[in-house]
């Protein structure tokens, strides 16, 4: 992690000083950036949104309005698809949300951009949770190594075909080898909640804010569930995962260190590769995209807000309230390391991905 | 706990707290009166603001704007027959046929008062089951939302009076609608005609807007029409109070309806949408002797309780378990985290107050939204006697923009709703009725998601043995025997049974000509053919769902349609029809309908800003035969609520327009294009 921070403040600091300060006084003065939010109003992403939105035009010199736009459908494509094709030319339109790298790679249908052809202003993220009910186990679930001990099927919930964070629970519960159904169609983090507590699911994955808002405070101070292993980003500089220890919970490890000490061995195998691929990809969840014909004047103006956003204490202030710790960031070229290296996949890797994430026509 | 609950209270009338929630309330109002709008809206533009106020003012902003938006929207659902928000669209079945009996003033004082009741009662109810929510959410899973949405299903049988077989096409058509868009077990997008504006299926808005809205719009760009057809003996401020007295009269109807709202709101996933068709529903059938569908105040008293009472109800779980109930409880669990507040049992004991000034904002914004409400609609209310080609204008520039709203880009939004209006007018003249078209658009969506979950969750149908389900499985078999007897009696005592449209929103129109209602079978059937055709193609888990519902609504239509064709063979059913009239009917079809596709069609050569001023002052110059001068006040008033209203305060997405390039090397480079495009 402190890698990856390193990396992005040198990264801001150079956008900051790219910037031409005469023409940035004077490009934002009085215009409008409209932000595209390619889900629907009240989840976590849309709440990260709308907190980093709030100060990021005072790091825009002209101090531009910034007006939010909801457009959901098709699991994001819809309003990424429409900035990549419709964002236009004159810096005033951007995206917020999660690049489908893994559908393009699986041949997920109605993704008609190119997240490569896309200019990154940034992005940042936060680490991934897979929680469990305690009860899968007769007698409660002493810890998360516990969860090993379960041998009859029990239920993962998922949110969307092809979501990450069912995803990820596919993949953990894959190379751990055990006896599992992964439901989706829950669509939202709330109906998973509800479907845990009514033991409908038994697992299921969550975004960091989801745990701290749905499940931290409840049913796991409540002892119903536990927190299994959390998902941490895979540092492409350092090739080696970051680590979170006793975010959340005691003894609570990362997964590639879970799978270390329940298996004996480090993680191998095609499974394996996809799911590094996927902590180093596919996890960068809350990008900032301008269009393709966006100007670099304009860009680099906002890569520079962006890097100044990103640590500014009073975004950092209401971003720490929901997600407990400050996010893990990329600006401007740092960012494009991923946006447009998403596709070093091995073809036994990417196999694997397209049968996990189950697409195709019959 | 009563100390807080005190606390809370005067927590509320705190400055700037209750500043704020004054505030709340008027933009509430605003945003639920205005078509399109709605309280969601309204909740996203004002969520930034509240991130800097202190917890108690922010709340109440918010709380106040959510809890009044289904006050307001009785106010369009009534004067015009076009739903204020999606929770408000039973009110028009009864609503707009009172205001053309010229009793608007009527329905807005029963509508206000059961809303301003459900409300109170919501939030009562809020208060005392705060503990007690656990037990319902334990035993409400997928398999048991499941079952309720096909109880809610058979509504169709209410909503379609004996026009039974049209009822359960419509039904149908309107499930398979649903279906539109992605689907929930795999990766597959259903008939989305290669675009993505159907990514996340059909959008409600537009949809009701066209089935409901443009019909009546026709009826109202006729010379000479006005929404009342009748001068009743009580208007203005005695009709609002005659309103108060039926609200009074039929309590015991409201405590139930608003209970059906309550515990609607707190069952995550089933929603605002669809809790005015329950109780609308319930109301129908269980109230004998009523005239539902034909202006009966009762049939505006039953959505209005219920869906004000849902609030409360949605806020439950939302609060109790952070699991958000509907939408607006969502964005609202994510302000309460904003604010560093924990959603679950901690707002039950450390931060107590707080959910009790909740309640209390509640409370408070539904009593006086209602007062409010009843001072200022009275005025409102005398529009009806206004001709209906004044108001054609302002109404279809309501529900152009909030069929954008709903749908997000402008030229989808639009061919949707004008699709739909074709569809809405057809069936209007042909008798068949609309209401079950969005309650499969509303109930479908929830009926293949948990038939799914409850399939892949339980690994089969073993949930089929689940108490509850078997508890509602009982209920549907009564529900249907009964209505079978019914119908057997009925039919016994008049072999000839109707086949009227329920909504008289949709009045029984003029005439049923046999050849347009063969048309509209055979489009219908041409429709299913085509999802026949279409749903093979998808994988079995997307298209076995839309196939089996293609395959029943077929055999349905292919009865509808013999049916048809035997009455045209025995003559029967030969229309006299007035000449006259037809051609003032054709001349408003056109005048509406053509005017909005030209609207459409334009926009993207001129941008909105232009084409929709014209094409209002346009139809006052030449269809209402108004002067220069009036129409001139028409387009300027519509301009400028485009630019200051929906373009500055709420950003509505305006197309770029081709004429913006050269606008652009044209005008000064400091002039501001906005105003314009």
């Amino acid at each position: 992690m402190r890698i990856t921070r390193l990396i992005t403040i040198s990264a801001a600091s150079l956008a900051i000083f790219a910037a031409p300060t005469s023409f940035a006084k004077e490009f934002y003065a009085g215009k409008r950036i409209e932000v595209f939010l390619p889900v629907p109003a009240g989840g976590g992403l849309d709440r990260n949104a709308r907190v980093f939105m709030k100060t990021f035009p005072n790091h825009i010199p002209g101090n531009p309005t910034i007006v939010i736009k909801n457009m959901p459908g098709g699991g994001g494509q819809r309003g990424i698809n429409h900035v990549f094709a419709k964002g236009g030319n004159k810096g005033l339109r951007l995206v917020w949300g999660p690049m489908n790298f893994a559908g393009i790679l699986a041949g997920l249908p109605g993704i008609r951009y190119k997240p490569e052809e896309f200019k990154p202003v940034g992005v940042f993220s936060t680490p991934f949770v897979t929680i469990a009910r305690n009860d899968l186990v007769p007698g409660g679930m002493k810890s998360p190594e516990d969860i090993m001990k379960v041998k009859d099927v029990f239920v993962n919930g998922g949110r969307i075909p092809g979501g990450s964070l069912g995803t990820y629970g596919i993949l953990s519960y894959n190379m751990l080898g055990l006896k599992y159904r992964h439901s989706i169609g829950y669509r939202n983090q709330p109906k998973l909640k509800a479907a845990i507590i009514q033991k409908e699911i038994q697992s299921l994955s969550t975004g960091n804010p989801g745990f701290w808002v749905f499940y931290a405070n409840d049913l796991i101070k409540k002892g119903t569930a536990r927190a299994l292993f959390y998902h941490p980003l895979f540092d492409l500089r350092a090739n080696k995962m970051t680590r979170h220890p006793d975010f959340y919970g005691k003894g609570v490890l990362a997964f590639e260190e879970f799978y270390a000490k329940v298996k004996g061995k480090p993680m191998a195998g095609p499974t394996a590769e996809v799911y590094k691929w996927w902590s180093a990809y596919q996890r960068w969840s809350m990008w900032v995209m301008a269009p393709p014909k966006t100007p670099a004047p304009a860009l680099a103006i906002l890569r520079a807000a962006y890097g100044k956003n990103v640590v500014d204490p009073a975004f950092l202030k209401r971003f720490k309230k929901g997600n407990r710790r400050a996010p893990d960031f990329l600006v401007g070229k740092d960012a494009e390391l991923v946006s447009k290296g998403y596709k070093k996949i091995s073809k036994t890797a990417q196999a694997e991905l397209k049968k996990i994430l189950n697409v195709g026509r019959k | 706990m009563l100390d807080q609950a005190i606390q809370g209270l005067m927590a509320v009338f705190t400055w700037p707290a209750s500043g704020f929630l004054l505030l709340g309330i008027l933009i509430g109002v605003v945003f639920g009166a205005v078509p399109g709008l709605s309280g969601i809206l309204g909740m996203i533009i004002i969520l930034p603001f509240t991130f800097d106020m202190d917890t108690v003012s922010a709340f109440a902003l918010l709380i106040a704007l959510y809890a009044v938006t289904s006050t307001s929207d009785t106010i369009a659902s009534v004067m015009i027959g076009v739903p204020g928000t999606a929770a408000s669209q039973a009110t028009i079945l009864d609503g707009y046929p009172m205001a053309k009996k010229g009793e608007a003033a009527r329905a807005f004082g029963a509508a206000f008062s059961v809303s301003a009741y459900g409300g109170v009662l919501g939030a009562l109810i809020l208060a005392l089951s705060l503990p007690l929510i656990l037990p319902i959410i334990t035993y409400m899973g997928s398999p048991e939302i499941f079952m309720i949405a096909i109880l809610g299903l058979l509504l169709v049988g209410v909503l379609s009076d004996g026009a039974l077989v049209k009822g359960a096409v419509a039904a149908l058509f309107g499930l398979l609608l649903a279906t539109v868009g992605p689907a929930d077990a795999v990766a597959e997008y259903r008939f989305t005609l290669g675009t993505d504006y159907l990514f996340e299926g059909l959008p409600l808005v537009p949809v009701v807007l066209g089935l409901f809205a443009l019909p009546e719009m026709v009826d109202l760009a006729r010379q000479g029409a006005t929404i009342a057809q009748d001068k009743p003996a009580f208007t203005g401020m005695a009709g609002m109070i005659s309103g108060i007295r039926d609200a009074i009269k039929n309590w015991w109807l409201a405590s139930k309806c608003a209970a059906i709202g309550i515990y609607v709101g707190i069952i995550p996933g089933l929603g605002a949408a669809i809790v005015d068709w329950i109780a609308y529903g319930y109301a129908k059938k269980t109230i004998k002797d009523n005239d539902f569908g034909n202006g009966d105040v009762r049939g505006v008293i039953a959505p209005e309780a219920a869906n004000n009472a849902t609030k409360g109800g949605s806020l439950l779980p939302a609060l109790a378990l952070g699991i958000p109930g509907s939408l607006g409880a969502a964005i609202l669990l994510g302000a309460l985290e904003i604010k560093g507040l924990k959603p679950g049992p901690d707002m039950l004991k450390g931060d107590l107050d707080i959910t009790f000034t909740i309640v209390w904002t509640l409370v408070i914004a539904n009593i006086l939204a209602a007062v409010f409400l009843m001072f200022t609609s009275n005025q409102i209310a005398k529009l009806i006697f206004v001709p209906g080609v004044l108001l054609v204008p302002a109404v279809l520039f309501f529900v152009m923009t909030g069929s954008w709203l709903g749908g997000n880009v402008a030229v989808g939004a639009w061919a949707v709703m004008i699709a739909f209006g074709l569809i809405g007018y057809a069936m209007r003249q042909c008798s068949w009725p609309r209401p079950p078209v969005i309650l499969g658009l509303v109930l479908g969506g929830i009926i293949e998601n948990r038939l799914t979950l409850s399939i892949n969750s339980y690994g089969g149908f073993s949930w089929l043995g689940n108490p509850i389900v078997i508890l509602v499985l009982l209920g549907i078999v009564v529900v249907i025997a009964s209505s079978v007897r019914k119908s057997i009696r009925s039919f016994q005592a008049e072999p000839a049974s109707a086949t009227s449209d329920s909504s008289s929103a949709a009045a029984p129109p003029a005439f049923a000509d046999p050849k347009t209602t063969l048309l509209l079978s055979g489009g219908m059937a041409i429709m299913f053919a085509y999802i026949i055709f279409r749903a093979p193609a998808y994988r079995p888990e997307a298209g076995l769902y839309p196939l089996t519902l293609g395959i029943v609504a077929m055999i349905l239509c292919l009865v509808l349609i013999a049916g048809q064709i035997a009455i045209m063979r025995k003559g029967a059913n030969t229309i006299e029809t007035d000449t006259s009239e037809n051609e003032g009917r054709l001349s408003a079809f056109l005048a509406v309908f053509g005017g909005l596709a030209l609207v459409a069609l334009l926009s993207p050569v001129a941008g909105l800003k232009i084409t929709l001023p014209v094409f209002a002052f346009l139809f006052i110059l030449m269809r209402a035969k108004r002067g220069i001068l009036i129409a001139a006040a028409y387009g300027v008033g519509a301009w400028a609520l485009l630019v200051f209203f929906y373009d500055r305060i709420i950003a509505m997405s305006f197309v770029e327009p081709w004429i913006m390039e050269p606008l652009e090397k044209f005008l000064p480079e400091n002039f501001p294009l906005w105003f314009i495009v």
